[in-house]
């Protein structure tokens, strides 16, 4: 046990190493960079090409030059556009950047080999050299950062524009050069951190998820915006992972996750919090509110035209009707076509259930969540549990929906406590959570899943529109409950907080009540589209079905489509799904193509394709 | 001549909220531009400084077009603004808020020993963080981070925000230490007494429009009063 205390503390100095570089970004851009571990997986693979660890003085100035550069343009080009861009964008990223992995080097892990050996401390303690030089290493950086912010003339610079870019800039201060030097350094640590990692464990194209979620969870543990708080969140989470593991070795993870959980339940404001907590709030509200009114103030610019066209659904009246009409022929289809045409509808109609439910939460209620899928597998495990217990799958359809909105209810209590990406990264812990958890059940088939049962005995052709049926019933109930809502008083209401937040608060509008009911609707919808999918593949597995891979498909639509309008997801998703299957052939290339696209259409299109290419027309 | 501006109109968005608007400041001279909540005032000073790209129209600094110039380019230049509500980087100490005004300053009389002697309190509390003073002492560092570039040409936008009155005739106090030293000073005031009393030429707003300009004492209250609220003698 000792020996686990000492191992988790030195593994939270390598936790601290790679989460200063988030806590930085954060601090000085107000950028949550949702691809900084697959940046720090780079680092480690560039290494692998170039010889090891000792290319390590290449890969970390390379970085940091790649990260003054990246600033320099695709970064400031979507903090230029808002926070919600600057997180579709760095999501888009940690795509492209996965898949590129995947395709170059295969899914096979690689390491980069360190100098072994440990130093007996005591009969039962021994200390790995390697964890304790990369403690060390973490020490510095901690401490070299410091210094080079608050000692150093470039370092006052990067603060003040952190603090307020406008009255910088009108010091004489080139704003942008100075995020690129912060954006340069961050992406050093990065580097840093990417071989540390590498030394100390194996690593794949996918590890970076998993270490994007540990360096956030350090810097939730430790408390925003302070360095030093991000050693101690690392340690804590180093200790947490490490008793963890000494229990059962697949419990290291998930024990890290739930001390996160805990934090963020019982002292949101981290274990330092109470004094940089209290700094942040002070200096908080007069940015916030700039913002706010500034947004607000443009709002009242726009043409009102414009307004009504794109953002007011509840003027349109021809909605219901045509809903009608095209779910009374698409449920004729089985009818008519074959059931392979119908088979491949029913992905679509999955991705439009998807889609509107992610536009609902981000486009209307500002709730950036990249761990929906936690709500689609829950969905899918759901229906299986049902099916165990000798019911029709069919059945779970109404039971998944109402038991992930129970599911979601709770989880909101947790997660609702942080904003912005630090909600968003929030969500992603929580279907990890409940990955890994499921994944210990044996009677749910474990890790390797288990099929579906009670559909073998009905006539293929039959099931095949049974289920084509469900699935469009889903798609068609979640849009239109995307269109009640809207027209409902949540609706209003959640407009008003999107154009001025602090207005809409001062006026008595229950934003947090809002934003709730949005995401258990959110969390229904998911989990019906979780159900859909575990019966139209009659098998369910836990690592496809809490695949992030859904929440980026559900970003991947709502963006391409037009955020905030009713119809974008329903265009989004068909284009996506054209897209799909014109790229399916090229293996991992078309999530590099579909992510890259993704990331240009949310920095040159925000309003979506087809309004860009409509006005580009005009 | 020092700072001209030629017919400069300024959008926010699809709204015109300066119209062609023209002026010019020498050194030694203060020029007031006066006007009511929204005449458009802040946004033709942020225009100047170069925080707005304007619509239409010239920005000349010593008969150098500026109008292009992003405003960190226009400090070394010689133009600096105290913006409106002050803005004092927060978490940065009063000291180090001065220091960050002077990393672009151009030599001239304005140093942080200087500053410090302007301000006598300031050298004792340079430590603090800019968020613990309090309004006033907030200005008179908005003020002193601007002065330490060492301007041929100073924007003030609204010093007396949310002041005591005592306070402001202090911080006014100031203006002709610095007019000594051949700056050129361009402020924006709502308080109409306080700026006829200090300015060299007053130029109204309303709606973006200048409605009335001229020396002060060339000005009766009645006139001032027509133009700043836009009534005309029936
Ligand atoms: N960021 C902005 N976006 C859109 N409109 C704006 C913005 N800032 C100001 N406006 C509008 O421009 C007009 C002029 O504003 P401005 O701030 O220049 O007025 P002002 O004369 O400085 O007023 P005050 O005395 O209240 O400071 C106002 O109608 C205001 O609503
Ligand atoms: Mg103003």
């Amino acid at each position: 046990m000792a020996n686990a205390i000492v191992q988790g503390l030195l593994l939270g100095g390598l936790y601290a190493l790679f989460a200063c570089g988030l806590s930085l970004v954060f601090g000085v851009m107000r950028v949550i960079n949702l691809a900084h571990g697959d940046f720090a997986v780079v680092a480690a693979y560039l290494a692998v090409l170039f010889g090891g660890l000792q290319s390590g003085w290449l890969v970390v100035p390379l970085f940091a030059v790649a990260g003054y550069f990246l600033q320099r343009t695709l970064i400031q080009a979507s903090i230029d556009r808002g926070p919600l861009t600057t997180l579709l964008v760095t999501f888009g990223l940690s795509v492209v950047i996965e898949n590129l992995l995947l395709q170059l080097f295969s899914a096979d892990s690689h390491s980069l080999s360190a100098s072994s050996g440990s130093i007996r401390l005591t009969d039962q303690i021994s200390v790995g050299r390697l964890s304790l030089a990369i403690f060390a290493l973490a020490v510095v950086v901690l401490l070299g950062l410091q210094a080079l912010l608050s000692r150093t003339g470039t370092g006052r610079l990067v603060r003040a524009v952190a603090d307020d870019p406008e009255a910088a800039r009108l010091s004489g201060v080139a704003h942008r050069h100075i995020l690129g030097l912060a954006a340069g350094a961050a992406f050093a640590t990065v580097a840093l951190a990417g071989l540390a990692f590498g030394a100390y464990s194996s690593f794949a194209p996918a590890s970076g998820t998993g270490r994007l979620l540990y360096a956030f969870e350090a810097v939730v543990i430790g408390g925003l915006g302070s360095l030093w708080g991000t050693l101690a969140g690392g340690m804590v989470l180093g200790v947490a992972q490490s008793i963890g593991a000494e229990l059962n070795l697949s419990y290291a993870v998930i024990a890290g996750h739930l001390v996160f959980l805990a934090v963020l339940a019982l002292r949101p404001e981290g274990l330092t919090g109470a004094r940089s907590g209290a700094v942040a709030r002070r200096s908080w509200p007069s940015l916030r509110l700039a913002r706010a009114v500034r947004q607000a103030v443009r709002a009242k610019a726009r043409q009102p035209d414009e307004r009504a066209r794109g953002r007011h659904p509840t003027k349109r009246s021809w909605w219901p009707v045509a809903g009608f009409v095209a779910v009374a022929v698409l449920a004729y289809l089985p009818y008519a076509v074959y059931s392979g045409t119908t088979d491949t509808l029913v992905n679509l109609f999955i991705l439009l259930t998807l889609a509107t439910m992610w536009n609902l939460l981000a486009g209307y209620a500002g709730l950036v969540s990249v761990g929906q899928q936690a709500f689609v597998g829950l969905g899918a495990y759901f229906t299986l549990i049902v099916a165990q217990n000798g019911m029709s799958p069919f059945t779970a359809l109404p039971v998944a929906a109402i038991a992930c909105g129970v599911a979601a209810l709770a989880v909101s209590f947790l997660v609702f406590r942080l904003r912005g990406g630090y909600f968003a990264i929030a969500t992603w812990v929580v279907a990890d959570v409940c990955q890994l958890a499921i994944s210990r059940v044996p009677a749910l088939g474990g890790g390797t899943g288990q099929s579906l049962p009670g559909l073998s005995g009905i006539d293929p052709a039959l099931l095949s529109a049974y289920t084509y049926w469900g699935a469009l019933g889903v798609a068609a109930l979640a849009l239109a409950t995307a269109w009640l809502l809207l027209r409902a008083r949540i609706g209003l209401a959640l407009r008003a907080v999107r154009d001025d937040e602090i207005g809409a608060r001062s006026l008595g509008v229950r934003v947090g009540r809002a934003r709730r009911v949005v995401y258990v609707v959110a969390g229904m919808g998911c989990g019906a589209a979780g159900a859909v999918l575990a019966i139209s593949q009659l098998n369910v597995e836990p690592t496809s079905a809490f695949s992030v891979g859904w929440s980026a498909q559900m970003i991947f639509c709502t963006i391409i489509g037009g955020i905030d309008t009713l119809e974008g997801p329903i265009i989004g998703a068909v284009l996506f799904f054209g897209l799909q299957q014109a790229l399916s052939q090229y293996g991992a290339w078309y999530l590099v193509v579909l992510g890259l696209i993704a990331v240009a259409v949310s920095i040159w299109a925000p309003r979506g394709l087809l309004k860009r290419l409509a006005e580009t027309v005009r | 001549m020092s700072l001209r501006v030629e017919g400069l109109s300024v959008d926010h968005g699809q709204l015109r909220v300066v119209h062609e608007v023209s002026l010019a400041v020498s050194p030694g001279e203060v020029h007031a531009i006066i006007g009511a909540n929204g005449a458009g005032k802040s946004t033709l000073l942020r225009a100047i400084a170069g925080l707005h790209p304007p619509a239409s129209g010239k920005v000349l600094l010593d008969d150098v077009d500026i109008t292009r110039e992003p405003p960190e380019r226009r400090v070394p230049r010689g133009l600096a603004m105290v913006p409106e509500g002050r803005r004092l980087f927060p978490s940065l100490t009063v000291r180090e808020n001065l220091l960050v005004g002077a990393h672009k300053a151009r030599p001239g009389p304005w140093t942080l020993e200087k500053i410090y002697e302007l301000f006598a309190w300031m050298p004792e509390r340079r430590d603090q963080k800019a968020a613990q003073l309090s309004g006033g002492e907030q200005q008179a560092v908005a003020i002193g981070r601007a002065l330490i570039a060492n301007p041929s040409v100073l924007l003030l936008d609204e010093l007396s925000l949310g002041l005591a009155p005592i306070v402001v005739s202090q911080l006014y106090a100031l203006l002709p230490s610095l007019l000594r030293t051949g700056i050129a000073v361009l402020l924006v005031e709502q308080d109409v007494s306080q700026a006829v009393r200090v300015a060299t030429w007053v130029q109204c707003l309303l709606e973006g429009r200048t409605t009335l300009e001229g020396r002060p004492s060339d000005l009766t209250p009645d006139q001032i009063l027509a133009a700043y609220f836009g009534l005309t003698y029936g």
